[in-house]
């Protein structure tokens, strides 16, 4: 049987996420196939690593037992032997006890983890993981980035402006005039390299274009400013894949009055509602989205093309979800921003196109295999005589 | 080890009362699980997988009697090492420690034998004399419904039928011994019209004891199973016993299912059938099966009944015909038949279809025979799904006819050719598992060792699409 270590907290804004995503969406079904041994890696928000069977329990996370728990357990420490080993202090008799992981599972949202650090520190303990490595991480974690790569390929892309912290501090008046004449009103204000929906501001005029900027600037050292789209349709595609792709629903998250589509609207509007709907499973896990999109049959193949078009592009391997923006009217689809570790793996909508969540980690898992298997017959090390001539 | 270490655990009484509970507080089960779990070696923790200990009344004096006991016998085990009236007090408390568990069981065996015996059966003996005074005297239409299985359905099925022109009382839930009539018949007012009394065989003279105490006026016998084999010698035994309702109503007044071969063996060759074609005199036609329901024409020379219905399977056939052609004997209106036959639901376990996240679990689980298990199965191949799931962990009460029983399963199933097959890891798998790969099952196999957590982990397994039927439940002490 093969043992998955599943990874998930870690320092980030999206800590808590990363625990539901991990106990709900990945360990459960992954024990429910019977054909691995998961072992729960929890990364606390201070950055210390524990390993422990009691860590797949919520109750730990909502009552605060975490805390005294953390006091309590060792902290794990990792081998790098041709692969990765667990390896912690059973507190007795001064032994140790060690886990060799056949795979890993990440499931830490956000910074310090879904930007490709993780996958740094997994690569180069040569141990195949799941989803996206280094480079496809850390460029979808950058919306200027992955626009820029988008619009390499020809994918449209609402027009942008971006800058870095230093950049508009020392040309402030400069950077806000280049804004005005190059953009149109509405404009979305966002931090370069956050996820779920935080420091974003929608501007109508030019008295909120500062204060949207220093908001963004507080969260990240690099803001990105986009015209906004109109007559709107907001639509996400999850993808699986890694050379032969295959797309879920596009769904259509419902937006509120404000038409910002923020943290507490994504995640706090669920529990009563959320993911208890029976029936047809048209309906997002937290209860605020249509599935498949209310679009026409023309836009909905359109949607799920540029996904797979821009999930290509930037190189996006196992699970990601493309976020798009649509033109209703114009019938123009534009890449928003790529999500490379979805929340709870989007397994609500990959259920309702006919994958279950076990079928859904299990192909994952496949998946990360056979890519770290194609990567073992490559050459990165050879022989020279470069030492010699010192 | 695990399991004998198990059997000293502080939840010892616990478990045994959990158990005496499941088994209604028959010594006999009782004691047939205890001999069934030391055999196959099982630790008593295992007991409780599918449900809790319900704390009633007689729950708690009989958990409160088991530790009382065992403090007692403690006490006075020790009390006779004490007094030097045993050689080695140790030596007497290891004694009193190896017997702990045997004195318990047998404790609680004896204790619901003499309840059983003194107080339980002469109290179901006055209520059973009180109740044939209260049905002698009532002047309903009196209908029996017996058979080895289908009885609830086709109950349910002539209840809401008949509803719709008469004033009805029937049987609750699946509630079928005469304890339970006997019961029902106390809480007659005298005004009902219609009663419907389900007739439970579980040993020989069963239905005679009903029959007599009841005096139907029609019986319905809705097919015949090898059920119950623990109790009666063999099928032929179990027949006599349902064909015993004959001493007791008219011929013209009994429907029989025609679609029980096993049944059709022994009954008189006049007897009135009801199938999924016809009943006496009228015909089935146009019928039409879906995952929201069926439909179908009833007609004969006179009139047409247009039957709509929310049951599922095209077995469902016979007895909603049966009962739409009782109720025209009753005279009941053609539009009475059919706004009653439109309210005819699926009721809780009995091919009862919900809906999670997109996928349609069919909740068969009180489904406990063959035929029954045979009509999922052709329910399942005639529904479209994205995938075809079947979880059944087999029948229990088989008897001597269990290997041919779980034979002719797992033939049905190879049949059916289900994507995926869930069988429960228990003493039938076997049987099931080896006759479908001899009979060319390609299908994806999985066995699970606890159906508990499989039933309550299904959201992980299923997607939308997926129809997954699901049969028969196996009770804790069956395991």
């Amino acid at each position: 049987m093969k043992t998955i270590a599943v990874i998930f907290g870690s320092r980030s804004a999206e800590h808590d996420i990363s625990i539901i995503t991990a106990l709900s969406a990945i360990i459960k079904p992954l024990e429910l196939t019977k054909k691995y041994k998961v072992e729960a890696v929890y990364i606390a928000k201070d950055g210390s690593w524990f390993w422990d069977d009691k860590l797949k329990d919520i109750k730990l996370y909502q009552t605060g037992e975490i805390d005294e728990f953390m006091r309590k357990s060792p902290k794990v420490q990792i081998q790098f032997d041709r692969g990765l080993t667990l390896v912690k202090s059973s507190q007795f008799a001064g032994r140790k006890l060690y886990k060799k992981i056949d795979v890993v599972f990440p499931a830490t949202h956000g910074t310090h983890g879904e930007d490709g650090e993780l996958m740094g520190l997994l690569e180069m303990a040569n141990v195949p993981y799941v989803g996206c490595d280094v480079p496809s991480s850390a460029i979808s974690m950058d919306k200027v980035l992955s626009k820029l790569i988008a619009e390499a390929y020809k994918i449209p892309t609402p027009k942008m402006q971006f800058f870095t912290k230093s950049d508009y501090s020392n040309n402030m008046d400069s950077w806000n005039k280049a804004i005005l004449s190059n953009l149109k009103m509405p404009l979305f204000v966002k931090p370069a390299r956050l996820g779920s929906s935080i420091g974003i501001t929608k501007v109508e005029n030019e008295r909120e274009l500062a204060n949207a900027i220093e908001v963004a600037l507080h969260y990240d050292d690099k803001a990105i400013v986009e015209e906004a789209v109109r007559n709107l349709v907001e639509v996400t595609v999850p993808v699986m894949g890694n050379d032969e792709l295959t797309t879920a629903m596009a769904e259509q998250p419902i937006s509120p009055d404000d038409g910002v589509f923020d943290f507490d609207t994504k995640y706090m509007n669920q529990g009563k509602n959320g993911g208890k709907k029976m029936g047809t499973g048209k309906s997002g896990a937290q209860g605020y989205s249509k599935m498949p999109a209310q679009i026409s049959n023309d836009l909905y193949a359109k949607s799920l093309e540029t996904a797979r078009n821009v999930y290509r592009a930037v190189g996006c391997k196992g699970i990601a979800r493309i976020d798009l923006l649509i033109d209703e009217k114009a019938g123009v689809v534009y890449f928003n921003e790529i999500n490379p570790l979805p929340g709870s793996l989007y397994s609500h909508n990959w259920r309702a196109s006919g994958v279950s969540n076990v079928d859904l980690v299990t192909k994952l898992v496949d998946l990360a295999e056979k890519r770290w298997t194609e990567k073992q017959s490559l050459t990165t090390t050879f022989s020279t005589n470069f030492l010699k001539q010192f | 080890m695990k399991s004998l270490l198990s059997f000293y655990s502080i939840k010892l009484p616990f478990y045994f009362v959990y158990m005496l509970q499941q088994v209604e507080y028959e010594p006999a089960k009782f004691s047939e699980w205890l001999v069934r779990l030391v055999r196959k070696n099982q630790p008593v923790s295992t007991t409780m997988i599918r449900k809790q200990l319900v704390m009633t009344k007689r729950t708690r004096l009989v958990l409160f009697v088991s530790y009382f006991y065992l403090l007692a016998t403690l006490s006075i085990t020790l009390y006779l090492s004490l007094i030097g009236r045993v050689d080695s007090w140790i030596f007497s408390i290891l004694i009193w420690i190896f017997l702990v568990p045997l004195l318990l069981a047998s404790f609680l065996y004896f204790l619901t034998l003499f309840a059983f015996k003194f107080v339980v059966e002469p109290e179901q003996s006055r209520l059973t004399i009180e109740a044939e005074k209260i049905f002698a005297a009532h002047k309903g239409v009196k209908i029996a419904v017996l058979g080895s299985y289908g009885k609830t359905t086709m109950k349910e099925i002539l209840n809401t039928v008949l509803s719709e022109g008469k004033n009805v009382a029937t049987t609750p839930g699946n509630l079928n011994v005469s304890v339970s009539h006997a019961r029902f018949a106390k809480k007659l007012s005298g005004q009902e019209e219609v009663l419907i009394v389900e007739f439970g065989e579980g040993k020989p003279g069963d239905i005679t004891r009903m029959a007599k105490m009841l005096h139907p006026d029609y019986a319905i016998i809705t097919g015949l199973a090898p059920n119950h084999l623990d109790y009666y010698p063999d099928i032929k035994s179990i027949a006599e016993d349902i064909l015993d309702i004959y001493k007791f109503v008219s011929p013209e007044n009994i429907f029989a299912s025609g679609e029980s071969a096993m049944l059709k063996e022994y009954l008189p060759r006049t007897s009135q059938l009801f199938t999924t074609k016809s009943t006496l005199d009228w015909r089935v036609n146009d019928v039409e099966n879906s995952i929201d329901g069926l439909s179908f024409l009833l007609e004969n020379s006179n009139s047409k009944i247009n039957i709509r219905s929310g049951l599922l399977g095209t077995h469902q056939v016979a007895p909603l015909s049966c009962a739409a052609v009782l109720a025209t004997k009753l005279g009941i209106t053609t539009k009475e038949i059919e706004t009653g036959a439109s309210k005819t639901v699926p009721h809780e376990h009995r091919m009862y279809p919900r809906f999670v996240h997109g996928a349609c679990l069919i909740d068969d689980t009180y489904n406990g025979n063959l035929e029954g298990l045979k009509a999922g199965l052709k329910l399942l191949s005639e529904i479209d799904g994205r995938r075809k799931w079947y979880v059944t962990p087999g029948l229990v009460d088989q008897g001597s006819e269990t290997e041919r029983v779980h034979q002719e399963l797992g033939v049905s199933i190879a049949e059916t050719s289900p994507d995926i097959v869930v069988l429960m890891d228990n003493s039938v798998r076997p049987i099931i598992e080896k006759t479908m790969l001899e009979h060319g099952y390609a299908g994806e196999l999985r066995v699970e060792a606890n159906p508990l957590e499989f039933y309550t982990q299904l959201e992980h397994v299923v997607a939308a699409g997926d129809i997954v039927m699901m049969q028969n439940d196996w009770t804790d002490n069956y395991n």
